[in-house]
C-alpha cells in the first residue's frame, strides 16, 4: 500500500450569518492510493465537490488533516506549498466557465508552466504542442480562443491545462456532466488512457453512477458531508450495504426496457435535510426505511463490515457512541 | 395503441431556422410525426439535435426573431397551430397542451406566490371563483405530493427545493387536464433520488388522466421505462422512429445504435474501453442535403455524403433515414448487422 493522500477527520464548515454554519464536509476519513481512481458519488449538496477542493488546498480545512505523500499539508513550507500547487490539479465541470475567454489555448495550457517556471520559453512551447496532441487537439489550433471550440474540445483543453505541469493527483470534478452522451465516452476514455500512460491518481467526483462505476477502482458514497460507504467498485455496486447507497443505486433508470421494467426502486421518500441543521445521530435516518431508535442517538462510525468494505450505519457493525 | 382514434397532434414537414451572426442555423429540418391519444412518445437526441426547438414550435414559443418557422404544419384538433394567432395560442396553451420545463427555477415567476401562479392558469381558461380556484390549487398541490398545501400556497418559489418546485410546475401543467403534456428534460436538473420521485409522479398523472405525452430527454433510461414510441433526432432531422422495444433491441440507424452503445450500463460488468461515437455533431449552418451523420458513421458509403436518404421501412412500424437499407447496400448493411450482433 502506497498512499498518495490521506484525509483524517477532515472538516470544511462554511460560516453563515447569525452563527450558523454549512457543514459541507463533516469528518471524512479517506486514503487514496497512488495510481488509483477513487470515485466519489452523492447528490448535489452532499459535499463531494467541497471535499475535492479542500483536498487540493483551494479551501483551508476548518478541521482535520490532509496528509499528502506522508506529510501534513498544514506543515508545508512555502516551497512545499508551491510544489503542492503543481502536484495536485483539478478539472472542473463546466468547460464554458473554467477557461478564460480572453486567453488563447496556448496561453491557457502554458500558464501553469510559466507560473511554476518550468522549462525555457522554447521548451514550454514544445510542451504545449505535445500536450495538445496528447489530448487529441490539433496543435494548429493553439492560437484560438475557447469559444471557437465545442464543449468536448474545451474539456480536452482543461485536461491539457491540468496535466501539462506533470501532476500526481488530479481531482476530476464532474468532468463530463456538461457534455453530451456521445462525447462523455470520449473524455472518459481519454482520462483513462492518460492515467495508464502517466500513472496519475484520480479523485473522480460525479453523480453519474454508471460512469463512476466504469472509471473507478474504489467508490465512496457521500451523504450530508459524510462518507457513508467505501468499497471496491464491484463490491459496492453488487453488494451495497448502506440503505442510502442501496436507494441511490436503485434509483437509476436502466437504458434497456426489459431490465428497466424489472428494476425495483428503493427511492427514499423526502429530500436531503439542510446541511445547516445540526443532526443528532445518523444523517440519513429521516429518509431511511430501516431507521430505529438507536439511529437517533448514536452517531455511527465508518466500520469495516466486510473486507475492504467500510460502511457508516448502525445496521452494520457496532457504532461507538461518540 | 390507438390506430383507430387517429392522431391528436400531427407535425408535418416542420422546418425552423435561426438567424445568427454566423449564418442561418437550420435547427429543425423537415420533421414529421404524429401523436395518438394517451400515447407517450419520446424524442431523444443530443444537444443541438433540434428536439427542444421542435417542442417550442408546437407550443408557439419559437423566439421570432431570431427564429423563423420556414415551413410545415402542426395540427391539433383540426387547427393549424403554425398559423395560429397569439390569441388562439393563449386559449390552447396551458389548457389543452401544456409543458413542463427543465429548470423550475427559471420557469416559475420568482416574485409571485405559488398559489397565485397555479390559480392564474385556472382563471385564464375557465370562469372560476376565487374560492373554487383556491380549493383546486390545494387539491393539485396535494396530488403532486406537497405537504401542507394550504400553508404553502402563500409561499414564493425560492422557499421550495428544486424537487418541490418541479412538483409545482407539474401541478400547473396538469391544472386543466390537458390532452397533451410536453415534458422537456423534466428531471435533468434534479438529483437521482429526486428525479426518480418526480418522474414517477409525471407517469402517475399522465396515466391517471390519459394524457398524451411528448417526453424530450437525453436519458435513455427514462425512455426505456416510459415510452411507447421513440423518435431519434440528429442534426435537426428525425433519423429513426419506431416502437420502443424495436429501437432498443433492433436499432436500424447507426446513430441510434451508437447512442445506445455509448451509455455504460450499471449492469455492465466488463471492463472494456467505452464505446463512443467519434467526431462531433454537425454544424447546422448550411447543412448538406445528405446524411448529417455521415462524418461520424462507421458504416459510411459514398452515397451518404451525396444524397439525402429519405426514409426506409426495414422493419414494421419503423422509419429510418439511412442508406444502409437501400437494396444496393446489402453488403455494407450486413457489416452493420454483424457489428450489432457482437455488441
Amino acid at each position: 500500500m502506497n498512499p498518495q493522500v490521506e484525509l483524517r477527520r477532515l472538516r470544511m464548515h462554511f460560516p453563515l450569518a447569525r452563527g450558523r454554519t454549512v457543514k459541507a464536509v463533516d469528518g471524512v476519513d479517506l486514503t487514496i492510493q497512488r495510481g488509483e481512481t477513487f470515485g466519489l458519488v452523492g447528490e448535489s449538496g452532499c459535499g463531494k465537490s467541497t471535499l475535492g477542493r479542500t483536498l487540493i488546498g483551494i479551501y483551508r480545512p476548518t478541521g482535520g488533516e490532509v496528509i499528502f505523500e506522508g506529510k501534513n499539508t498544514a506543515d508545508f513550507t512555502k516551497a512545499e506549498t508551491r510544489a503542492f500547487a503543481r502536484r495536485v490539479q483539478i478539472i472542473f465541470q463546466d468547460p464554458y466557465a473554467s477557461l478564460n475567454p480572453r486567453m488563447v489555448v496556448r496561453e491557457i495550457i502554458g500558464e501553469g508552466l510559466e507560473i511554476h517556471g518550468l522549462g525555457t520559453r522554447k521548451e514550454r512551447h514544445e510542451k504545449v504542442r505535445a500536450m495538445m496532441e496528447l489530448v487529441g487537439l490539433d496543435p494548429e489550433y493553439q492560437n484560438r480562443f475557447p469559444h471557437e471550440f465545442s464543449g468536448g474540445q474545451r474539456q480536452r483543453i482543461a485536461i491539457a491545462r491540468a496535466l501539462v505541469v506533470n501532476p500526481e493527483l488530479v481531482v476530476c470534478d464532474e468532468p463530463i456532466s456538461a457534455l453530451d452522451v456521445s462525447i462523455q465516452g470520449q473524455i472518459v476514455n481519454l482520462l483513462k488512457s492518460l492515467q495508464e500512460r502517466i500513472g496519475l491518481t484520480y479523485l473522480f467526483v460525479a453523480h453519474n453512477l454508471s460512469m463512476v462505476k466504469y472509471i473507478s477502482d474504489r467508490v465512496g458514497v457521500m451523504y450530508l458531508g459524510r462518507l457513508v460507504e467505501i468499497a471496491s467498485k464491484d463490491e459496492l455496486f453488487s453488494n451495497p450495504l448502506h440503505p442510502y447507497t442501496q436507494a441511490l443505486l436503485s434509483s437509476v433508470p436502466i437504458p434497456d426496457p426489459k431490465l428497466e421494467a424489472a428494476r425495483v426502486e428503493k427511492t427514499p421518500e423526502g429530500e436531503l435535510p439542510s446541511p445547516i441543521a445540526t443532526i443528532e445521530g445518523c444523517a440519513f435516518r429521516s429518509r431511511c426505511p430501516f431507521a430505529q431508535q438507536k439511529c437517533r442517538t448514536m452517531q455511527p462510525v465508518l466500520t469495516e463490515a466486510a473486507p475492504q468494505h467500510l460502511v457508516m450505519c448502525t445496521l452494520h457493525g457496532t457504532p461507538s457512541g461518540s | 395503441m390507438s390506430e383507430a382514434v387517429g392522431p391528436i397532434l400531427s407535425v408535418e414537414h416542420l422546418s425552423v431556422v435561426f438567424h445568427t451572426y454566423a449564418g442561418i442555423v437550420h435547427a429543425v429540418r423537415d420533421v414529421s410525426f404524429s401523436l395518438s391519444k394517451g400515447e407517450v412518445m419520446a424524442i431523444v437526441g443530443e444537444s443541438g439535435s433540434g428536439k427542444s426547438v421542435t417542442a417550442q414550435a408546437i407550443m408557439g414559443l419559437t423566439p421570432v426573431p431570431p427564429g423563423e418557422i420556414r415551413s410545415g404544419a402542426v395540427t391539433y384538433g383540426g387547427t393549424d397551430l403554425i398559423g395560429a394567432t397569439p390569441g388562439d395560442f393563449a386559449r390552447i396553451r396551458g389548457d389543452r397542451i401544456s409543458m413542463i420545463f427543465q429548470d423550475p427555477m427559471t420557469s416559475l415567476n420568482p416574485s409571485m406566490k405559488i398559489g397565485t401562479q397555479i390559480r392564474e392558469v385556472l382563471h385564464q381558461h375557465k370562469a372560476t371563483s376565487r374560492a373554487e380556484s383556491r380549493a383546486r390549487a390545494i387539491e393539485l398541490l396535494r396530488l403532486v405530493g406537497i405537504p401542507e398545501p394550504e400553508a404553502r400556497l402563500g409561499q414564493y418559489p425560492h422557499q421550495f427545493s428544486g424537487g418541490m418546485r418541479q412538483r409545482i410546475m407539474i401541478a400547473i401543467a396538469i391544472a386543466n387536464n390537458p390532452d397533451i403534456l410536453i415534458a422537456d428534460e423534466p428531471t435533468t436538473a434534479l438529483d437521482v433520488t429526486i428525479q426518480s420521485q418526480i418522474f414517477r409522479l409525471i407517469r402517475e398523472v399522465q396515466r391517471m388522466f390519459g394524457t398524451a405525452m411528448i417526453l424530450i430527454t437525453h436519458d435513455l433510461g427514462l425512455v426505456a421505462g416510459a415510452a411507447d414510441r421513440v423518435l431519434v433526432m440528429y442534426g435537426g432531422r428525425v433519423v429513426e422512429e419506431g416502437k420502443r422495444d424495436q429501437i432498443y433491441y433492433k436499432p436500424q440507424h447507426p446513430y441510434t445504435f451508437g447512442l445506445l452503445n455509448a451509455v455504460p450500463k450499471l449492469t455492465d460488468a466488463r471492463d472494456q474501453p467505452l464505446r463512443t461515437i467519434e467526431g462531433l455533431p454537425p454544424l447546422l449552418i448550411d447543412p448538406p442535403n445528405a446524411c448529417a451523420f455521415a462524418d461520424r458513421c462507421p458504416f459510411v458509403m459514398k452515397i451518404c455524403r451525396q444524397l439525402d436518404p429519405g426514409y426506409f421501412v426495414p422493419v414494421p412500424d419503423n422509419r429510418v433515414a439511412c442508406w444502409l437499407h437501400h437494396d444496393a447496400a446489402a453488403r455494407q448493411r450486413e457489416t452493420f448487422m454483424a457489428t450489432k450482433a457482437t455488441a
